[in-house]
């Protein structure tokens, strides 16, 4: 486009409509940018435009978002205690560099073990299952989330085929999700992360996970649950809503 | 928002609360459907709260800051997702107003701009056209040129005397 530098202010008063609503080409930026501060006149216009600009935000056919939203911004700037101690002491550093790799390769071996899970009630007989057919080894944890979920506990034993270990991870107060689902991680160290499976949070905020590993689970620093989207991911996508140390 | 620079999490749920309905309706103006909707007011708040030394009181309203960050942030998406608006195809008319009274000091505003958009629709239909297409949908002159194959000049001269008509019609309707 042509300019008509013998007269800048008259021209730019043409410009500057398109210009506060962002219509502008690139070479009327320019020249508005350039010209402006010497033009008053200009400049009031663009105050009125801009004014109006404003106001045409609140044109739009009002909204309201699900709640949803509301909680992904809580849970994603939540502060967690838990996992800072994951990121800070990772359990790789406080073992030696042999015992490490034994069990890296104990992980990746015992990939195979690895039970693919889905939501589900836990029975009596499956807690039954799982404090009494093992050897007497066991151990419950509780761990802390942020407000929006702050309960949850891991129990896990040895399985029956004494080469297994069995968890069972039962959450209370967890909002149920429309379109994603929770994930479970158990943290090696801070970049070595495993999946335990999936599930879901009952309309009463209580959900349940049974995993098996083939490694011992007190081998694992800590626990995780994440917000996934539905079938799982490979690694984790988001901020953890729930963690704790094992 | 000097509460959210320290880490507040408290202060920005009542951000939220003041302007999640806001951020969320200027995205869907943008996008059209409420999966991306959700996720841009989402990265809204985020993006705020990674950097509430962006926001400077001098510069403008809070309101408008926040709503401008949603409607670049839809039209980046729309341009990512490959997909020019069709802000014609979705007129505003036919977009059901989704909303449950709340926590809203904008009340006024919101009415302010019910009384803008009831003035766009007695702008002739070439002159409005443009003006949306180029403020929901990002287009710059030349973008709407082309895509309409209409002459550069005429794109000008419509954009221009609409928003001169507009800002005239706002005028009065602010003093009666």
């Amino acid at each position: 486009m042509k300019f008509d530098l013998t007269d800048p202010c008259n021209q730019l008063i043409d410009i500057i409509p398109a210009y506060a609503i962002g219509a502008a080409d690139d070479d009327e930026i320019a020249f508005v940018d350039a010209h402006l501060a010497d033009c008053p006149e200009a400049q009031r216009e663009l105050a009125a435009y801009n004014d109006l600009s404003d106001s045409l935000l609140y044109s739009v056919p009002q909204q309201t978002p699900p709640p949803v939203v509301l909680d992904r911004i809580m849970r994603a700037t939540a502060p967690l205690d838990a996992p800072v101690r994951v990121y800070q002491k990772p359990f790789w550093r406080q073992i030696s560099g042999i015992a490490a790799g034994v069990l890296l390769v104990l992980l990746i071996a015992s990939n195979a073990f690895w039970v693919a899970n889905q939501s589900r009630p836990v029975t009596n007989e499956q807690h039954l299952i799982l404090n009494y057919a093992g050897t007497g080894q066991t151990r419950q944890i509780s761990l802390n989330g942020d407000p929006v979920t702050p309960a949850a506990t891991l129990t896990w034993g040895v399985g029956s085929a004494q080469d297994t270990w069995v968890g069972l991870f039962s959450v209370e107060r967890l909002p149920a999700l429309e379109r994603e689902t929770y994930q479970v991680w158990l943290f090696l160290n801070e970049s070595d992360v495993i999946s335990a499976g999936t599930f879901d949070s009952a309309a009463d905020g209580t959900g349940y996970l049974i995993f098996e590993t083939g490694v011992p689970i007190s081998q694992f620093y800590a626990i995780g649950v994440t917000v996934e989207p539905v079938g799982g991911s490979p690694a984790p996508t988001t901020n953890p809503v729930l963690a704790g140390n094992i | 928002m000097k509460r959210i620079r320290n880490g507040d999490q408290t202060a920005l749920r009542m951000l939220y609360d003041q302007y999640g309905g806001a951020v969320y309706s200027v995205a869907y103006r943008v996008l059209g459907d409420h999966p991306r909707s959700e996720e841009i007011t989402q990265d809204v708040f985020l993006r705020v709260w990674g950097n509430a030394d962006l926001w400077q009181a001098r510069k403008g309203k809070l309101s408008s800051w926040l709503m401008t960050i949603a409607r670049n942030a839809a039209i980046d998406r729309v341009r990512k997702d490959q997909r020019r608006v069709d802000v014609a195809s979705t007129p505003v008319d036919d977009m059901p107003e989704r909303y449950i009274e709340e926590q809203d000091i904008s009340r006024h505003l919101w009415q302010n701009g019910r009384t803008l958009r009831a003035l766009i629709a007695q702008l002739p239909p070439e002159q409005a056209e443009p003006i949306e297409l180029a403020f929901f949908g990002g287009m710059t002159h030349q973008d709407i040129a082309d895509t309409q194959a209409i002459p550069l000049g005429t794109v000008k001269t419509r954009i221009r005397l609409g928003l001169q008509k507009l800002r005239a019609m706002w005028e009065d309707s602010q003093d009666d």
